[in-house]
C-alpha cells in the first residue's frame, strides 16, 4: 500500500510539472538509453561527428556540434533516438 | 598524402594483441562476416563487415578485443568511403562492490567524408584517424555509489579544400555522478560532466546536475523505475545558440511486467523540458512514450521463436525531427535448425521498411544468415533495397 502511494504521489508530482511545459522550444535530439544497444550506426551517418559510443557502449549526443539534421532519427534500427 | 587504412602499424599493433590475448586463457569469441548490397537512388554499392571479439577470462579480470572492419565501394570525389578499422582493447575488473574498466580505441579510415565546425562555420574534411583512451569506475555501497568516467581523444582530419591545412587536434572528456540512497528505493544524486580542448575550446562545455531517482522491484515480475534530473549547462557554443540561459529538466519513467512466462513487455515515458531563466517559463522540448511486448513461442525450448510488437510516441507538433514509429518483428522456427524472419518498421512522414530473412543455426550459437529489407522512403520519395548475407560464430 505504502508503494502504491509512492507511485501515485510520483506519477502526480509528474503531471504537475508536465503540466506547465507549453511552448515548444528548438529541439535538442537525444539518445533514450535504455533502448539503444551501441551499434554505432548514428555515428557513421552524423556528418558532424557529434555522437560518439561511450565506455559503456552507448551512444551520446555532443549538443555542442548537433545540427539537428535528424539523420541519426532515421538510422536508428531501435529507434531510440528522438 | 596521408596515411591510409590499414597502415602497418596499426597491423602490427593488432596482430601483437591477438597473439597476448591468444596465450591467455581465452573464454570466448565471437566473429562475424557480412556481405552485403544496397540499392539508393540508382547507384548500387556492395559491402563487407568483419567483426571479432575476443575475451579472456583472468579471474577478478577480464580482457576483451574488439575489432571491428567495414568496408564499403562507396566514392566520394574518387575517394573510398565507409573504409575503416576499429581496434578495442579493454580491460574489466569486478569486485564486491567496485567495477572498473579501462579502455584503447583505434580508428582508421580511408577519409571518411564529413564536416567539421570551427569557429561556426562548416568544412568539408576527410577523417584519417580517431584515438581514445578511457578509465571508467563504479563503486556501490549500501548508502552510497558514484560513477566516474573519462576519456581522452586525438583526431586528425584532412580538409578537402588544398588551401586549407590539417588538423590534429585532442580533447578530453569527464563525468562523475555520486548518489546517496539514504530513503530506500529513493536515492539522490549529483552529477558533473565537461569536455576540454586546446583546439576548439568554444565547443568546450562544463554541466551541473542532481535528481531523484526511484528504483522498485514490486514482486518478481514487476520493476518500476522513474527519474526526475536537472541540469544546469556552460558552454560558449550554447549560450550563442541561446540555449545556456535553459536548464534542461528531464523526468522519465518506465514500468516493466512479466505477464506469463512467455509474455513480456515494458512502458516508458521521457520528457525533456527547459525553464528559461530570463523569461522565468517551463519550456517544452520533446517527450515520448515507448511500449513493447514480446511473446515467446512455446514449441521453440531455445526461445529463438518470438513475436515483438511495439510503437513510439513522439509527438511535437510542427517541430521537425517527429520520430513516433510503429514496429513489430518476429521470427519462426520452420523446421529443426532453420528459421524464417520478418519485420516493419513504420516512421509515418519519413519511411517504411519491410525486412525478411532466413536464419539456419549450425549450433544453438553459430548461424548462417539470409536478410532483405526495402525501405520506402516517404520524405524525399525514394526508396533502397538491402541485402545481406553473412555467418556469425561463437566459441
Amino acid at each position: 500500500m505504502r508503494r502504491i502511494a509512492l507511485v501515485l504521489l510520483l506519477v502526480l508530482l509528474m503531471a504537475v510539472l508536465l503540466s506547465s511545459c507549453k511552448k515548444i522550444t528548438n529541439p535538442e535530439i537525444t539518445i533514450d538509453r535504455s533502448a539503444c544497444n551501441g551499434c554505432g550506426r548514428c555515428t557513421l551517418v552524423c556528418p558532424v561527428d557529434a555522437i560518439e559510443i561511450d565506455g559503456n557502449g552507448k551512444a551520446v549526443i555532443d549538443q555542442t556540434l548537433c545540427i539537428q539534421d535528424g539523420l541519426c532519427v532515421r538510422a536508428c534500427p531501435q529507434n531510440a533516438i528522438y | 598524402m596521408r596515411t591510409c587504412l590499414p597502415p602497418k602499424r596499426h597491423l602490427l599493433i593488432a596482430l601483437l594483441l591477438w597473439s597476448a590475448l591468444l596465450s591467455a586463457q581465452v573464454s570466448g569469441w565471437t566473429a562475424s562476416s557480412v556481405y552485403h548490397y544496397r540499392n539508393l537512388n540508382d547507384t548500387h554499392l556492395t559491402g563487407y563487415e568483419v567483426n571479432k571479439i575476443f575475451i579472456a577470462d583472468l579471474g577478478a579480470f577480464s580482457i576483451g578485443l574488439d575489432n571491428r572492419f567495414n568496408y564499403s565501394d562507396r566514392m566520394q570525389d574518387e575517394r573510398q568511403q565507409r573504409l575503416n578499422d576499429r581496434l578495442q582493447l579493454t580491460l574489466d575488473g569486478d569486485w564486491s562492490n567496485l567495477r572498473a574498466r579501462a579502455y584503447w580505441r583505434e580508428e582508421f579510415f580511408d577519409r571518411n567524408f564529413g564536416f567539421i565546425i570551427p569557429a561556426g562555420q562548416f568544412m568539408p574534411y576527410y577523417e584519417d584517424h580517431n584515438r581514445m583512451a578511457g578509465v571508467a569506475a563504479a563503486f556501490s555501497q549500501e548508502k552510497v555509489s558514484a560513477e566516474l568516467s573519462a576519456r581522452y581523444r586525438s583526431y586528425s582530419f584532412e580538409p578537402v579544400f588544398s588551401f586549407s591545412e590539417d588538423i590534429d587536434g585532442e580533447d578530453l572528456k569527464a563525468e562523475a555522478e555520486v548518489a546517496l540512497h539514504v530513503l530506500k528505493p529513493v536515492s539522490f544524486f549529483v552529477a558533473g560532466s565537461g569536455k576540454f580542448s586546446d583546439d576548439t575550446p568554444d565547443y568546450d562545455y562544463r554541466t551541473a546536475g542532481l535528481g531523484l531517482r526511484l528504483e522498485l522491484p514490486l514482486d518478481y515480475a514487476k520493476h518500476l523505475q522513474a527519474q526526475s534530473r536537472i541540469d544546469w549547462r556552460d558552454s560558449d557554443v550554447l549560450a550563442a545558440q541561446s540555449s545556456e540561459r535553459l536548464i534542461p529538466v528531464t523526468h522519465d519513467l518506465r514500468y516493466q511486467q512479466m505477464l506469463t512466462p512467455n509474455l513480456a513487455g515494458f512502458v516508458s515515458y521521457e520528457n525533456r523540458c527547459f525553464y528559461d531563466r530570463e523569461d522565468s517559463e517551463m519550456l517544452f522540448n520533446s517527450h515520448f512514450l515507448r511500449a513493447s511486448c514480446k511473446y515467446s513461442l512455446a514449441y521453440d525450448l531455445s526461445n529463438g521463436s518470438f513475436v515483438e510488437l511495439g510503437g513510439k510516441l513522439s509527438p511535437r507538433g510542427k517541430v521537425e525531427h517527429k520520430s513516433s514509429a510503429i514496429f513489430t518483428r518476429g521470427e519462426m522456427m520452420l523446421l529443426q535448425r532453420f528459421y524464417l524472419g520478418a519485420g516493419v518498421n513504420l516512421m509515418p512522414e519519413r519511411f517504411a521498411r519491410y525486412s525478411a530473412g532466413v536464419h539456419y543455426h549450425l549450433t544453438p550459437l553459430n548461424e548462417l544468415f539470409l536478410d532483405y529489407s526495402y525501405t520506402d522512403d516517404l520524405e524525399f520519395e525514394d526508396f533502397s533495397t538491402y541485402a545481406s548475407a553473412g555467418m556469425r560464430v561463437f566459441f
